[in-house]
């Protein structure tokens, strides 16, 4: 054994056989040592009374100094031997085990494509096989297993929201090694950029000394993990200059079937006819993954609340890569309802947390507008009011039960939040007659997941209240408080492209636009038209007529027509657009709410309008999931409050769930469902090729590829060698004058003969201390 | 070219010398025959009745007195006053215990230098016991004390008394005592205690005991003895035999020390132990001194190496002084 600890020290030296002799020169003083106690002379003493009392006294600390004397000679023999070996430090710390203070930053990509199969021995991952992940958990445990007592390493697992399991590095590398073997594959994406990140953070904390980090990045770099639209971020650039980036090779193709989208023609469907369910028309998109998929067949299995199971076919040809399917569903109840789609198992199916996937709609019998107005059907000259237009253009028929619009009417001084609970949309005809409260209130339900369209009034002078209301809704806009009136009617602009809420209208629109006529408006400033404003009518001179805005982030909308539906204004109640531009404007901001989107595994989203008032999920696997309010964001360090702290009102109740959605499934909350999918693009099982790795990680640094097996060679330190020659010869001239002053303290030479009696007088004696 | 060197009185008196002379007879002569010369430059002389003052007659005093020659110079009658002289009971007492068959390894020689004594060279010599020291010292107080009429008397002693030479003034005593001190140390241990008892048992007038010993005992047992012969009035002068060596610990190299009186081996750095040592042994000594304060009586250390001479002239001055008292 002990020729096996000189093996591995001894190439630490440039002359090992100085080493060696140094260490064997420590014998030396040894065996002086220990002969100088056999050579002794045996004096006859009378006063042996006094020699033991001192003996007694002092015997241990006698020995403990010789001890140490010798403790200090022996290591002066080997140290001086050592420095002219030419001790290198590195190498040093490395045989013994000390690692040479290494710091490893593991980051293993556990993202959905690591549970592919790997390269290991044959077998579907799944049923027994090596999958992508358990390869790289090994090459893992391999950094872990090359390390020494002296390095530390770090975990971060790279899956979508990364996780950083250990850090700041530890040196328990049996934890460690716990934490790499229970890793499991997430149906989460891979998130490189993120896990990178994290590393960066915890390199810039640690300040360590260049050269002594190591970020070993252990990916299968799928084409799914390698994603050029989420590349590394800037903050990554001096990554390569706090430590040196190993990476593995990226791993080969496996082919993969996956659900790639559900997309429901609208997410807010209400009924078309009376006694009838809303009908959904779903799109639903089919992806593989391999260079060439065979032909073949895949069925797709679509289930609905209380229908029973579609089955459809695919049958793919030969190279075939995506597959389109369109089916429409008639829904039987009312509230979010659930599409789930479920592949068949395929044997060729390298990732399974892809093959399900879910879509859902807020389906509604009625819809149900309230029109906030003062009311009276015709004004003083005769005309229908703009309210009367309105209602004629929401509710034709007349007959509530036989149309599928509701539609609801209220003073504007008596909007309370009872009348807008259960409306889908609310029009205000006379903002003149809302005060601040009312427009609060508004704001507030807009912000839960309402829309509201504001229409003028007719008369010419509105007041202050489209500033107010501009304000309360968090909008940007400066509204003129009076109308400007044209001197000639202008038509309505009909190039440019069409919004895409009337697609439905797409081929009438121009003929519908033209015969409309605007007589006067109420002036928006166009500076003051953000870039999330959609101006969906403008006049001929660019004058905006129809503006649409997100409300909260997009839970709400508010819809702004800057003309009153009234002759004095404009032609546009008498003419055709009329009734299309209501409808499908009203549909498409409701479709457009971002309270039926879906969200993707890992994703921790902030969740408003309805889901927003909830506390709690369950999910796909029955387990609660706590929802935590999210507080509002604060100024940042050293800056001013909003401008207009209105503006943030409308930004009510919301949460966020208090760890990431973590599998994919429906998550469901009283009436309220939420879809959490895979990011179909991070299923990608297509190889990257290592160009594109390379250039992908380039923003880093420059990488290291370690080879199979070979990772322990990668992190080998630098090959500058701290030559530890002349810092121990130095120790060597301290441990000498400590053995100087040692020697002269252990041996008592400052007691000289003599110092103890004195003649007093001839004949007489007295010890020094008597005298 | 050297000088031969020319000896001193005192020189006879060196260990040095004394050690090359065997028979304690012939080393006691010497020594107080060298003593004696040295002593016509001393200042001490005279010692016998002699004049001390004068004091004025008054009726009644005896006229045979009375200072004819003072009266014949003033006309005054001054009365002579004379130092009475009065012979002593002196009790040689020396230790024969084996710590006092010690002998060092080297002996100073000390030359004469004017009044100054100073250490020129270290040499080796013959073996002198702080046993031979302690004899010759004892037989040359002895004859000094014969020769001032005083009754002389030796006890030699270890654990209890070995021997017991009655004092007296007979011309025969002085070779009685040095017969009894042609003894060899014992293996035993020295016991103040018990001594002390023997003695005060045996002696029946107030004397002056004069003990040579390296009083190597415990410290509480001497008090104790030194106590009983206080308490009979008795008059005590300790005179602490010691070898240089015991004195200064000047060893060097590692060694082993053996015990003298069965107290075992010790392998010991004397060097790291000399500090230790001195300390303890300043401790007993001056224990002893404090035991000798309190009553009243002389202590004084003899170091071998040194000439006996001082010691001789020292011990007459204190005669002296008790006779005086």
């Amino acid at each position: 054994m002990l020729i096996a600890i000189a093996q591995g020290f001894l190439p630490a030296f440039t002359v090992p056989g100085l080493a060696a002799a140094g260490a064997a020169a420590i014998s030396i003083p040894i065996a002086i040592h220990l002969l100088a106690r056999r050579k002794r002379k045996t004096e006859p003493w009378a006063a042996m009374r006094f020699i033991l009392a001192a003996y007694k006294k002092h015997r241990q600390r006698i020995r403990l100094e010789q001890l140490l004397l010798l403790l200090v000679r022996c290591l002066i023999v080997m140290l001086a031997g050592m420095a002219l070996a030419g001790p290198q430090l590195r190498e040093l710390g490395a045989a013994a085990g000390l690692g040479g203070g290494r710091t490893v930053y593991l980051v293993i990509d556990n993202g959905i494509t690591s549970s592919a199969p790997g390269k290991g021995p044959a077998g579907p991952a799944g049923t027994g096989g090596v999958t992508r992940l358990d390869e790289l958990k090994k090459a893992g445990l391999a950094v872990l297993e090359s390390l020494g007592a002296g390095d530390r390493a770090a975990l971060i697992t790279a899956a979508k929201p990364s996780e950083a399991l250990i850090d700041p590095p530890s040196s328990d590398i049996a934890t460690l090694r716990r934490e790499v073997e229970g890793l499991s594959a997430s149906a989460a994406a891979a998130d490189l950029p993120a896990a990178l990140d994290r590393v960066m953070t915890s390199l810039e904390r640690e300040k360590r000394a260049t050269g002594m980090g190591f970020v070993v990045l252990l990916s299968d770099f799928s084409a799914g993990a390698v994603r050029m639209d989420k590349a590394l971020g800037e903050r990554l650039r001096n990554l390569g200059s706090l430590a040196r980036l190993v990476r593995v090779t990226g791993a080969g193709e496996a082919p993969n079937i996956q659900i790639e989208s559900i997309v429901p023609g609208a997410t807010v469907v209400y009924s078309e006819s009376p006694g009838q369910g809303p009908v959904v028309d779903w799109q639903i998109k089919l992806r593989r993954f391999g260079t060439s998929p065979p032909s073949g067949p895949t069925t797709l299995r679509l289930s609905l609340p209380g229908e029973p199971v579609i089955r459809q076919t695919i049958n793919w040809a030969a190279g075939q890569a995506t597959s389109e399917l369109r089916i429409s569903t008639t829904l039987k109840q009312t509230g979010p309802v659930a599409l789930t789609a479920a592949l068949e198992a395929a044997a060729d199916d390298g990732v399974k947390a892809d093959n399900q996937r879910a879509g859902v709609v807020e389906a509604r019998q009625k819809l149900n507008v309230l029109l906030v107005s003062r009311g009276g059907g015709q004004t003083a000259g005769g005309r229908l009011t703009p309210e009367r237009w309105l209602r004629a253009v929401l509710d034709p028929v007349g007959d509530p039960l036989a149309w599928p619009i509701q539609v609801h009417a209220h003073d504007p001084g008596s909007l309370n939040e009872t009348m807008l609970r259960g409306m889908d949309v609310a029009f205000i005809m006379d903002g003149q007659a809302m005060d601040a409260g009312g427009w609060d209130l508004l704001a507030r339900w807009t912000g839960e997941g309402g829309v509201t369209w504001v229409i003028p009034a007719a008369a010419t002078i509105t007041g202050a209240w489209p500033s107010v209301m501009s304000q309360k809704f968090g909008q940007t806009w400066k509204i003129s408080p009076e109308a400007t009136k044209e001197k000639e009617p202008i038509r309505l602009a009909t190039d440019g492209p069409t919004p895409e809420a009337w697609t439905r209208i797409r081929s009438d629109l121009r003929d519908l636009l033209s015969p409309v006529e605007i007589l006067q408006r109420l002036g928006v400033e166009a500076a003051t038209i953000d870039s999330h404003t959609q101006v969906l009518l403008r006049t001929e001179t660019d004058a905006p007529i129809l503006l649409s805005a997100p409300v909260n982030l997009g839970a709400g909308r508010l819809i702004f027509l800057t003309v009153s539906l009234d002759p004095i204004w404009t032609n546009l109640p008498t003419k055709p657009l009329m009734v299309p531009l209501v409808h499908e404007t009203m549909r498409a901001s409701l479709n457009g709410l971002t309270g039926a989107q879906d969200h993707h595994v890992g994703d921790q989203p902030e969740l408003k309008g309805k889901l927003g008032a909830l506390s709690s999920l369950i999910g796909p696997d029955g387990k609660q999931m706590l929802l935590v309010a999210v507080k509002p964001e604060k100024p940042p360090a050293g800056g001013q409050e909003p401008k207009d702290p209105k503006k943030t009102e409308a930004a009510k109740p919301a949460v966020r769930p208090i760890r990431p959605l973590d599998q994919p499934g429906l998550y469901k909350g009283g009436d309220e469902i939420l879809a959490v999918n895979i990011d179909s693009p991070a299923a990608n099982t297509m190889a990257s090729a290592e160009p594109v790795i390379s250039s992908y990680l380039a923003t880093a640094g420059e990488w290291a590829v370690a080879e199979d097996g070979k990772m322990s060679e990668a992190l080998k330190l630098a090959e500058g060698k701290a030559d530890m020659g002349w810092p121990l010869l130095w120790v060597v001239l301290a441990l000498a004058l400590l053995e100087t002053y040692l020697a002269r303290v252990v041996s008592h030479a400052g007691a000289a003969p003599g110092a103890g009696a004195q003649a007093q007088t001839p004949g007489r004696a007295a010890t020094a201390k008597v005298a | 070219m050297n000088q031969p060197a020319v000896k001193t009185a005192l020189d006879y008196l060196h260990p040095h010398t004394l050690s090359q002379v065997t028979g304690i007879e012939l080393r006691a002569r010497m020594i107080v025959e060298g003593f004696m010369t040295g002593m016509h430059r001393s200042p001490y002389r005279g010692y016998s009745v002699e004049f001390a003052e004068h004091r004025p007659y008054t009726p009644g005093d005896d006229l045979r007195h009375l200072d004819w020659k003072v009266y014949g110079r003033t006309d005054k009658l001054q009365l002579k006053q004379y130092v009475q002289e009065t012979n002593l009971d002196m009790i040689l007492a020396v230790d024969a215990s084996g710590s006092m068959g010690y002998a060092g390894q080297t002996i100073r020689v000390v030359k004469s230098r004017g009044s100054q004594g100073k250490v020129e060279q270290v040499s080796p010599a013959g073996q002198w016991r702080k046993f031979d020291h302690a004899t010759a010292a004892a037989a040359a107080m002895s004859y000094l004390a014969l020769h001032q009429q005083d009754r002389a008397g030796l006890v030699v002693f270890a654990d209890k008394l070995l021997d017991f030479v009655k004092p007296s003034s007979s011309r025969s005593q002085w070779r009685t005592i040095v017969d009894a001190l042609r003894v060899q140390p014992v293996d035993q241990p020295t016991s103040m205690g018990r001594v002390c008892d023997e003695l005060v048992s045996r002696l029946r007038h107030r004397s002056v005991v004069v003990i040579l010993s390296d009083f190597f005992d415990d410290d509480n047992t001497l008090a104790a003895g030194l106590s009983r012969l206080s308490h009979r009035r008795h008059d005590v002068m300790l005179l602490q035999t010691l070898d240089h060596q015991e004195l200064d610990f000047g060893f060097q190299d590692p060694l082993s020390l053996l015990g003298m009186e069965a107290e075992g081996k010790v392998d010991l750095d004397p060097r790291a132990l000399r500090k230790a040592y001195l300390e303890a042994l300043n401790e007993h000594i001056q224990s002893i001194r404090a035991t000798c304060r309190k009553f009243g009586f002389e202590h004084e250390i003899v170091d071998t190496s040194m000439p006996l001479g001082p010691l001789l002239s020292e011990f007459l001055t204190r005669r002296g002084a008790k006779i005086k008292k």
